[in-house]
């Protein structure tokens, strides 16, 4: 059965809206360890989704060939109709779009010989190695290529290809019975150009071997700045997910009804950005095939949008944003970010560094997460300097932090001009989504340190 | 069958040994928001990996939902030609007898239908909505039933049935201004493992408790781990800094210290992948070999790691069952279910609360740093102890410790007993640091 013939089919179930998504999927995973290479990996995997909606209430069914589309269409349309008996109507009224984008990159890496790709890790390998003290060395190397189709009910008929590809480096360094360790990557859509010539095992390395000499933080309130990697997990995860339209729709963010509102100080502005090419957050159609577009969701410190998919962005009564994504076609699609950062402002670190009496300058981000009902979140940061009259005067360890959001908005009282991103992996709902933090260097008047 | 294709086609590519890892699932889940179903979703998937070998070349393969084995078992082969050698790979693992555990698959958990499913897990949702102050009550149920199954070129053949549920709950309440949230969540490999009404009611009765929220300065307490603050904690011990791999890379701060005294002696660290209906449970591990119970830390010494078929080869040891994988990459180390002993030390669960002013921690989702064993964390779900009695809600409260000062520390072990997500234990007071942004 082909995809037009599932929706026709849905239709006929009963359902009120009916989306059919077709994905393959190839993946190759390189990964080295001191040298050695551990894992020399490639997959494929295909899918065809189906999402049905009878009177408000959601099904969802697989087929894992074409040969039992029938069936997934008739499990999901069941599956809506037992979901309605508790849920509350939805008014289909949604856009629908039709299109198709492909990226290539300039040197595909799904056509590069293995030997070549392997050659790419060693290299990383080595700078890592040229590093005194430097004792593990780890580097990974993933590339994939997603073929998707979605088609709807409402006549959506979207086709995508876009390869993405990601270099990583993970390095530990020793002395005097004390081990530290750095992790670096670069990644983004396109093919090996993305990540040839980069140095990052080396950048890594080079911080590993830096941290054996830090102290752990002093635990407590400090005024702060936080770097583009840390500055950008922030956003993310202290603001962005407290901007998704599903939270907000809700009630569970603690942005729920302060659309127009002051939630900042006004030297941030938040921008979400699918479409930025290149970055490892882009995709022109989202899962649900919608377009995707540039929008801010805090502009100079009012909250001027939120992400939303389909459903959502009825439900605010505003255009969806683009911004329903699956980890992969055994999911439904939920809102995600894409390509989150806060708007570059106009002062330099040294200006930031220099005004600085006393406080802490955090970098490198390990990961975060946010509680938006409570509007609670915790970062954890690779490492950081005290900072004591304007200098960098003594290296500390990793380091916690944690605030609430919207204090920590309010107390943003500098943003840089040094605009960078990072690539990094969302999750939420067990879903794990390729996203692109980024942000300038921030200056913070009060953030509360976990240090011992 | 796939595992079979596969391994014949890595062979007659040119493997000299092959094996295939295959894993067939079928999970039914029920996504609630709002308080109502918002989702019902039912998925059937079929995974196979393949680790094709040539001498010491390795070459790995999968596929998601293919319809036959021969093309992934020569993809591996073709990937071992193309991949250097690797000096410590020994060899694909060796057959080992299995003995099975019958008490991993629940034919109730199995036999669930979606109407069953929803109509359990709303009961949750109804019992997190103890006033109405609880606002919004999300969550989701998962119920899957897997056959997994490991078969090489070197004898292993190993297949089993397994079932399991994870069932959450997250209230988020409101009072004018002050806002508050709320969890709760069960995991096991039986139905009856989850207990719908006690689920939702921690997650109302959370979201409720944390509306009244304080915060403290940086103060050196008494500190309280309920169960849930422990599973990204002491299973860490086990399944990161004990894990074989990162022991022997030098990435882990036990790297060396076998034999040293690490814990307070009262206190022993056990990995048990055999206890049963417990969703770390299996009668083999992701290679077929069988799991076993491995005292980590005994008597607050530091006794074993925890290894997989490689990395035992590597140090010439029995591997402890301990591999782990989906069927996307090829096996890692991981615990299956870490409980901490310690009778000397355990109380009733309220006399940990005895002390004149603590904190009590719910919930963290923070790890140690795996080279330094050093904590810096958030405590996400904390209450205030005054005087012996729980108090005010507690926000922005950071924590800050060795985890070998945790072990150290650590004077009493609660009854209150419970297992998830790979823990088994009650709740342990130690004394650390905290920091908030002062009261």
């Amino acid at each position: 059965m082909d995809l037009e013939d599932a929706v026709s089919l849905g239709l006929d179930e009963g359902a009120d809206f009916i989306e059919v998504r077709e994905e393959r999927t190839y993946m190759t995973m390189i990964r080295m360890i001191d040298g050695v290479v551990r894992e020399l990996n490639r997959g494929r995997e295909f899918r065809i989704s189906v999402r049905a909606l009878y009177r408000g209430g959601w099904g969802f069914g697989i087929a894992n060939s074409p040969n039992e589309i029938a069936d997934a269409v008739k499990d999901a349309v069941s599956l809506a109709k037992l979901s309605s008996r508790w849920a509350e109507p939805i008014e289909v009224n949604w856009p629908s779009f039709k299109g198709s984008y492909e990226v290539k990159g300039r040197k595909p890496a799904w056509q590069i010989p293995i030997e070549e790709k392997i050659g790419i890790v060693e290299e990383q390998d080595r700078l890592a190695k040229s590093v005194e003290k430097v004792t593990n060395r780890n580097i990974m190397m993933g590339d994939t290529l997603r073929e998707t189709r979605v088609i709807n009910s409402l006549g959506t008929d979207i086709r995508q290809t876009l390869p993405r590809i990601r270099l990583a480096a993970y390095i530990f360094a020793h002395e005097a019975g004390v081990t530290e360790s750095a992790f670096e990557s670069r990644g983004g859509i396109g093919g090996l150009e993305v990540v040839e010539g980069t140095g990052i095992a080396e950048e890594a390395a080079k911080r590993a071997v830096e941290a054996l000499s830090a102290k752990p933080a002093p635990p407590g309130p400090h005024p702060a700045i936080l770097d583009p990697k840390l500055a950008g997990v922030f956003i993310h995860e202290a603001f962005g997910h407290a901007a998704e339209g599903d939270a907000v729709v809700n009630n569970e963010s603690i942005l729920t009804g302060k659309l127009g509102e002051k939630v900042g100080s006004e030297v941030v502005s938040v921008v979400d950005d699918p479409t930025i090419e290149g970055l490892y957050g882009f995709y022109r159609y989202d899962d649900e095939g919608t377009e995707s577009r540039r929008k801010y969701i805090v502009k100079e410190g009012i909250l001027s949008g939120y992400m939303t998919n389909l459903e959502t962005a009825s439900k605010l009564g505003i255009e969806p944003t683009g911004n329903a994504r699956s980890m992969d076609y055994s999911n439904p699609p939920i809102v995600r970010m894409s390509n989150t950062f806060i708007d570059r402002g106009d002062w330099t670190f040294e200006e930031m560094l220099s005004d600085m009496k006393r406080g802490i300058y955090a970098f490198g981000s390990l990961y975060g997460y946010t509680d938006p009902a409570k509007g609670q979140f915790m970062f954890k940061a690779e490492g950081g300097w005290l900072i004591e009259n304007g200098e960098l005067k003594q290296r500390l360890r990793e380091v916690a932090i944690t605030g609430m959001t919207l204090e920590v908005l309010n107390n943003m009282d500098a943003v840089g001009k040094d605009l960078s991103h990072d690539p990094g992996m969302c999750g939420k709902m067990g879903q794990w989504v390729p996203v692109t933090t980024g942000a300038p260097h921030v200056r913070v008047s009060r953030l509360v340190f976990g240090g011992r | 069958m796939l595992r079979e294709e596969a391994v014949k086609a890595a062979l007659s590519s040119g493997a000299e040994e092959a094996e295939a890892f295959e894993l067939f699932t079928r999970e039914i889940s029920i996504h609630v928001e709002k308080g109502k179903v918002k989702t019902a979703s039912s998925v059937r998937m079929v995974g196979l990996g393949v680790r094709a070998a040539m001498g010491k070349k390795l070459g790995f393969a999968f596929a998601t939902n293919p319809t036959s084995g021969v093309e992934v078992g020569r993809e591996a082969a073709e990937n071992s030609k193309a991949a250097p050698e690797d000096p410590d790979f020994g060899g694909l693992p060796d057959a080992r007898k299995v003995d099975y555990l019958s008490e991993l698959m629940d034919p109730k958990l199995r036999d669930l239908d979606l109407n069953e499913a929803a109509d359990l897990f709303l009961a949750a949702v109804e019992s997190a909505r103890l006033s109405d102050k609880v606002i919004s009550v999300s969550g989701k149920l998962e119920v899957s039933f897997s056959k997994v199954a490991v078969f090489s070129s070197k004898g292993v053949d190993a297949l089993e049935e397994r079932t399991y549920l994870i069932a959450y709950i997250e209230a988020a309440s409101k009072d004018g201004d002050r806002r508050g949230s709320g969890f709760g969540f069960a995991d096991g490999r039986r139905l009856d493992m989850f207990d719908p009404e006690k689920v939702g009611r921690e997650a109302g009765d959370l979201a409720i408790r944390t509306l009244d929220a304080t915060t403290i300065g940086v103060e050196e307490l008494p500190v309280v781990f309920q169960p849930k603050a422990q599973f990204t904690l002491i299973p860490f011990l086990v399944g990161q800094a004990a894990n074989a791999e990162n022991l022997q890379y030098g990435r882990s701060f036990l790297t060396n210290r076998i034999g040293d005294q690490i814990a307070r002696e009262e206190v022993s660290i056990v990995d048990d992948g055999r206890i049963p209906w417990l969703p770390g449970s299996s009668s083999f591990d992701a290679e077929g070999i069988p799991t076993g119970r491995t005292y980590v830390i005994e008597n607050g010494v530091f006794k074993s790691p925890i290894h997989n078929w490689y990395t035992a080869m590597k140090e010439g040891v029995e591997s402890t069952g301990n591999a782990s994988r989906d069927h996307t990459r090829p096996p890692a180390i991981s615990s299956h279910t870490v409980s901490i002993e310690a009778p000397s030390l355990q109380m009733k669960k309220d006399e940990l609360l005895d002390v004149k002013r603590g904190v009590l921690v719910v919930y963290t989702m923070d790890t140690p740093n795996l080279s330094t064993g050093e904590f810096s964390g958030m405590a996400e779900t904390a209450f205030l102890i005054e005087s012996g009695e729980v108090t005010k809600s507690l926000r922005q409260t950071s924590m800050g410790f060795r985890i070998e000062d945790f072990l150290k520390t650590m004077d009493a072990v609660g009854d209150d007993v419970e297992t998830l997500m790979g823990f088994k234990g009650g709740s342990v007071r130690v004394k650390i640091k905290v920091a908030g942004p002062g009261a």
